[in-house]
């Protein structure tokens, strides 16, 4: 009786499946590119199905199981369930039959609840280091399943990439929907140059669903290029130039601001001499070879001040017609030769005495001479009146009635023809009217005349009138001199005449009025 | 004598509006508590084999308006919450002594149950009080009530049986999620002052 024999073995078969069938699957769902996907394992592996039929039902419905489309008679011990199940609240009653030759080997039972056992499996991805970000390209299904609004098991996830340098995780999240299709690219950036880092991905689901964390991909960054630092460096050297440029522009503006350099060479106007007539300006003569005139030192006692306020002592000492400390000195005489029988050697009275001391000026006098009397302008402004000379300028001689008194370096002057420059008188700058002008600038002579040691004396034919001579009242006399009594004598009339006597003084050797 | 309160009410609102901003997020995460808690239960006890519960497997109709709620009020979703955890601690205090959970995981859920029911009830106090639609949430709770009725009225057909008590538990699982949506949207929103 083999065909009874064989019947009970398979009954007793499929008494032992159907009894053990609910623990003999473990079922496995997981959202491989947001598709649910069932998988299921047989406990025991003795028994191999060749093909498997999925059914499925909800628990929460009372309905029959139904089977899932695309996955009856399947060699695969999986399933797409993407279009079967898309309720991630709901639980679900997966049912497989296994079997081979038409004979069930397996039929099991089991129940799945999305929320609570889907396993969500990260997107595949690569990553492309460069010198301070990473590109992380992620590789998701082309497009989504249609599905009513509201239904996916894809639903309300986001993607986390998380990427670690030496021993630090940084998270980015990405809300994921029904746009996030196709490759896409994720860039981490602000990252450090040549240093390694490792990436990985995984799918965050507000539920309760198990995350599955990708494996690590790791790479290290190349190296910041020296184009890049050199041109820093360049930048660098470049402000550093123009800072230096505008260093020094400051520099020299203010060394030009505060005349340090580029000094103005502009005059004002007034001191501009361009153009001026020369006239003004005669040339100087040349010296004369001359004799030397007779000079009558007059010796007295004279006070010098030696600027000592001690003691003032009148002593002997004689200034000398030269170089005294205190008194003012003659310096370059130079004069006419005297003439033996020369009318002006006449007049002088025999010449014994000096007429003057003359001494070359500082600077030459006008020519321009009237009435023997000299009106000049320019550095000093001779002027006479009454027969006086008023003058200015550096010398303060001044005479009336045939006294000398003037500014300047001298302005011997004469009256009345007191005066004849030919011959004997070296050089008169004021010569008399008729005596006409000088025939040249070279007559005139420029000295410096110590009034304290001068007798000056006009010859004259006429005896009535006294010649005029200086009158120094402050000066100490000495009676004994003879010299000296003749020039008190003649200061006496002197004195009677001009009232303004007092107010002649010797400041620095001139006579000033 | 208004604006001798003014300054008062100005300072509760503020301080409401500040602790519902927090509660509102301790409501997200602690609801995420519960429904883990439930799950763990779940997984815990299998009172049989689910081939055997097949055929007492039964529709308790959840109301629509637990699951998508047509108004985004604030007042509509703590409504619903609060209902939903107060029939579910109801149920499950009153069958603490099942065969098969053990006391320690149920006592851990329940607690859990009743800090969540604490923070809803705090919520629902600093909410002012909204005269207009409350016929709409009284309504919306009977529905809720109904169905925990109907809950209630199938274990006690069944006798409290294994299968009847998986079916439950899944039940209360699926309302769990559904309403857990909810929460996070109440923690994204700003309280109305």
């Amino acid at each position: 009786m083999p065909w009874a024999r064989s019947a009970a073995a398979i009954r007793l078969a499929s008494l032992y499946l159907m009894a053990s069938s609910d623990e003999s699957c473990i079922f496995s769902l997981a959202l491989r590119n947001f598709r649910p996907i069932l998988s299921w394992e047989l406990t025991n592996r003795s028994i191999v199905p060749t093909h498997y039929t999925l059914r499925h039902t909800l628990m929460s419905k009372g309905a029959d199981l139904e089977l899932v489309p695309g996955c009856v008679n399947i060699t695969r011990p999986s399933c797409d369930l993407t279009h079967a199940w898309y309720s991630l609240v709901e639980t679900y009653l997966p049912w497989v039959i296994g079997s081979r030759g038409g004979a069930t080997l397996v039929n099991c039972v089991g129940k799945v609840s999305p929320v609570l056992e889907m396993i969500l499996e990260p997107p595949e991805f690569e990553i492309v280091g460069f010198v301070d970000h990473i590109n992380v390209i992620l590789k998701f299904p082309p497009s989504l399943p249609k599905l009513p609004p509201g239904e996916g098991l894809w639903l309300r996830l986001s993607l986390s990439i998380e990427e670690e340098s030496e021993g630090i995780v940084r998270q980015h999240l990405l809300k994921i929907d029904e746009r996030t299709t196709g490759n896409f690219t994720y860039v981490i950036d602000k990252l450090i140059p040549n240093t390694n880092y490792c990436v990985s991905v995984y799918l965050k689901s507000e539920n309760l669903s198990k995350l599955l964390r990708s494996p690590w991909k790791c790479t290290r960054l190349p190296p910041r290029p020296e184009s890049v630092s050199s041109e820093s460096a360049s930048i660098g050297v470049l402000t550093i130039l123009f800072l230096m440029a505008a260093v020094l522009g400051g520099a020299v503006a203010v060394l030009k601001r505060i005349g340090y350099i580029c000094l103005r060479s502009k005059f004002p106007k007034v001191l501009n001499f361009d153009g001026v007539a020369i006239w003004a300006f005669p040339k100087l003569q040349p010296l004369e070879a001359v004799a030397v005139a007779e000079v009558i030192h007059i010796h007295r006692k004279r006070k010098v001040w030696d600027y000592s306020y001690g003691d003032e002592s009148d002593g002997d000492e004689e200034a000398a017609p030269r170089g005294s400390g205190g008194g003012y000195t003659m310096h370059g005489l130079a004069v006419r030769a005297l003439c033996p029988e020369s009318p002006s050697s006449a007049t002088l009275g025999g010449s014994e005495e000096a007429e003057s001391l003359m001494a070359p000026g500082p600077e030459p006098w006008p020519a321009e001479r009237t009435s023997g009397a000299y009106e000049g302008k320019g550095t000093w402004g001779a002027q006479r009146t009454s027969g006086a000379y008023e003058g200015k300028g550096t010398w303060g001689a001044q005479r009336t009635s045939g006294a000398y008194e003037g500014k300047g370096t001298w302005g011997a002057q004469r009256t009345s023809g007191a005066y004849e420059e030919e011959g004997t008188w070296p050089a008169d700058p004021f010569p008399r009217e008729d005596s006409g002008p000088s025939k040249s600038p070279g007559d005139r002579i420029f000295f410096n005349v110590d009034l304290n040691s001068v007798l000056v004396r006009v010859p004259d034919g006429d005896g009535s009138e006294a010649p005029a001579m200086l009158c120094l009242p402050e000066e100490p006399v000495d009676s004994d001199d003879p010299e000296d009594s003749a020039a008190g004598s003649e200061d006496a009339p002197f004195d009677e005449n001009d009232t303004s006597r007092s107010d002649v003084g010797i400041g620095d050797g001139y006579m000033m009025r | 004598m208004i604006h001798k309160h003014f300054r008062e009410s100005v300072l509760v609102l503020l301080t409401s509006s500040t602790i519902l901003s927090l509660e509102l997020k301790l409501l997200h995460l602690q609801q995420r508590r519960v429904n883990r808690e439930s799950s763990k239960l779940l997984k815990k006890w299998q009172p049989s084999s689910i081939r055997q519960c097949l055929p007492h497997r039964k529709d308790f109709l959840l109301p629509q308006e637990a699951r998508y709620p047509h108004q985004d009020e604030k007042g509509y979703a703590l409504t619903i919450l609060h209902e939903m955890l107060q029939q579910i601690f109801s149920l499950f205090q009153a069958n603490t002594s099942l065969e098969g959970w053990k006391e320690s995981h149920m006592e851990k859920f329940l607690i859990e149950l009743h800090q969540q029911l604490e923070y809803l009830e705090t919520l629902m106090g600093l909410q002012t009080d909204q005269k207009s639609n409350t016929v709409g949430r009284e309504k919306l709770r009977l529905q809720i009530k109904m169905y925990f009725r109907r809950i209630r009225d199938y274990l006690e057909n069944q006798e409290y049986s294994g299968c009847a008590w998986t079916i439950v538990q899944v039940e209360v699982n699926r309302c769990l999620f559904f309403v857990f949506p909810l929460t996070g949207k109440l923690s994204k929103q700003e309280m109305d002052p």
